[in-house]
């Protein structure tokens, strides 16, 4: 039942981690690591029904867990700077850039919103917060990408 | 640029989940079940030359159980409600529960299913009830096996026929075509509506017995503010279906509570006796400070059923600049145990963190027998090394 559960979720799973690690390499460390957690932890789950929303914050937590680790390294791989000098930029790639910069926790509802087609109901009932934060984050997100990217959205649900 | 426009071009650069990542998943998960395997084994064997059931086999089984809300009902156990509610009371039976456990409660047969209540307790703090339908005019039973569920990689201590939580959908439909089920999630004590607060819930299994589904609910009463004392008159919404209409006219505008129902409830008396005198509760009132901010144990209650500790949580000012504050304690909640003076883990697979907030958090351990001279809730590593730096107490030895 865990494999099967986790099996549905993973393109969320992948979401969640990339958009705090940024990179391939730290997303797949990150969620072998919570998957574990998971596992050992799963007696804390009371309720099946809450099993996203719980695995989420583990992964939530453990990305935040790695982050700190790396901060307080000061680690930044070579590869990274490598390819990022390489790499020449994509057509799109203010886009992708600005969702970026903005927080983890906002870059993820924007990407789950309009590249997986997540509504606000999806959004709070995965990642287990309240529909009117997620609006709220959802509005501050936009508002952020608007100044950068300078676009005009319009009214959604 | 408008939204669409934002959408198809995140959406074309937005990366896709690569194969590696697809394959890394695919690998996690095999070798947790590989490992898993490798130490139900290992338990099988170590039994077989001690020749006892220990602890370890059991704490691996009932993780496992306690995933799916698994409960396996043993026949020697005299209170079947605990094994519907381990996580919250641990394996077994609480060694004190018949000073608050009473069975036999109800029994009723409405449009040929029969109604039982079968067990309730309160220990000050929750109150447990455990009631069944049985539908007559069933003859296969709605038990869901360990067997089922797992396959022939059973967990160790479960056997194939053993009954785990849920129930098929065929149970539900059976009981809703009589017209029978609990048709509002509220109960009246003494006539007053009480809702399920935060912290309440319920477990659901069949059994082996034909057309059985059990319920198990669990109401933690402090969170309402309600205590009971005494002899006390308990309705549940659990007989006859009742209308939308039915249901509005109960509704109090005035209260915003519903009134107590005349039709499609059972009522039983439970006597709750003394309780508070049953209960150890102490406040430390220490404080602990941490970089997150300051902590202390606003209280340890010591029931015959359950342990409950509740902190209070201060976030550091500065922090909570920078963070929200819901986030600031929650790593070091997250990583709590409960261990005693000598910095022994007291219940090691118990995962004991409940629930918390931006200023309090709530703790849940099975009851203690002997509770130690002194106890701490500290930060535990993967090595199971306890951090004291960052411990909180709980139970002062001076006690």
């Amino acid at each position: 039942m865990f494999q099967a559960e986790i099996r549905r979720i993973e393109k969320l799973l992948y979401r969640i981690a990339w958009s705090y690690m940024g990179n391939n390499t730290d997303v797949e460390d990150a969620v072998q690591d919570a998957l574990i957690k998971a596992w050992e932890k799963r007696a804390s789950l009371r309720n099946v029904k809450q099993f996203r929303p719980w695995m989420t914050r583990i992964l939530i937590n453990q990305c935040k867990d790695l982050l700190r680790k790396r901060k307080r390294w000061n680690f930044y791989p070579l590869e990274d700077a490598v390819a990022q000098e390489a790499e020449p930029p994509e057509p799109d790639a203010p886009v992708l850039e600005a969702v970026k910069k903005l927080k983890p926790e906002l870059s993820l509802l924007i990407t789950l919103h309009y590249v997986d087609g997540y509504s606000i109901q999806d959004l709070a009932e995965n990642l287990g917060i309240p529909e009117n934060t997620v609006k709220t984050r959802m509005r501050n997100a936009r508002k952020q990408l608007g100044r950068t990217l300078l676009v005009e959205w319009e009214a959604e649900s | 640029m408008n939204s669409n426009e934002f959408k198809d071009k995140l959406t074309s650069v937005a990366p896709e989940v690569p194969e590696h990542f697809h394959n890394r998943v695919e690998m996690t998960l095999e070798n947790i079940v590989m490992q898993e395997a490798q130490k139900n084994n290992t338990t099988k064997q170590t039994n077989k030359t001690t020749g006892r059931f220990s602890r370890r086999t059991f704490t691996i089984a009932l993780a496992v159980t306690l995933f799916l809300g698994a409960a396996a009902f043993a026949a020697a156990t005299q209170w079947h409600l605990f094994d519907s509610i381990s996580f919250l009371t641990g394996s077994g039976t609480p060694k004190n529960a018949d000073s608050v456990m009473q069975s036999d409660l109800y029994r009723e047969t409405v449009n040929n299913v029969e109604i039982t209540v079968r067990e309730a307790g309160y220990d000050g703090r929750t109150l447990l009830i455990q009631y069944s339908y049985r539908i007559l005019d069933v003859e296969t039973p709605y038990a869901v096996t360990a067997g089922e569920i797992f396959g022939s990689n059973l967990p160790d201590g479960m056997s194939a026929d053993t009954v785990v939580e849920s129930v098929p959908e065929e149970a539900i439909e059976a009981l809703a075509a009589h017209g029978i089920g609990s048709w509002i999630g509220s109960a009246w004590i003494d006539g007053r509506e009480l809702d399920m607060s935060s912290g309440s819930g319920s477990v659901v299994m069949g059994s082996t017995t034909p057309g059985e589904i059990i319920y198990t609910n669990y109401y933690r009463l402090d969170h309402g503010g309600v205590s009971l004392n005494g002899s006390v008159q308990i309705t549940l919404p659990i007989g006859e279906k009742q209308s939308d209409e039915y249901l509005s006219n109960l509704y109090d505008s005035e209260t915003h509570t519903y009134r107590l129902p005349d039709k499609g409830v059972v009522t039983f008396a439970y006597n709750a006796g003394d309780t508070a005198s049953k209960t150890e509760v102490i406040r430390p009132d220490r404080e602990t400070v941490l970089a997150e901010g300051t902590v202390c144990v606003r209280e340890a209650v010591f029931s015959p059923l359950m342990t409950y500790i509740t902190l209070s949580l201060q976030a550091d000012p500065e922090r909570k600049l920078q963070e929200d504050e819901l986030d600031i304690f929650e790593d070091w909640l997250f990583s709590l145990e409960l261990i005693d003076g000598k910095g022994n883990i007291l219940f090691p697979d118990h995962y004991g963190l409940n629930g918390h907030s931006r200023t309090a958090a709530e703790f849940l351990y099975p009851y203690m027998d002997t509770v130690p001279d002194e106890l701490y809730l500290a930060p535990v590593d993967e090595n199971g090394t306890a951090d004291m730096d960052r411990a909180v107490l709980v139970k002062p030895d001076t006690l």
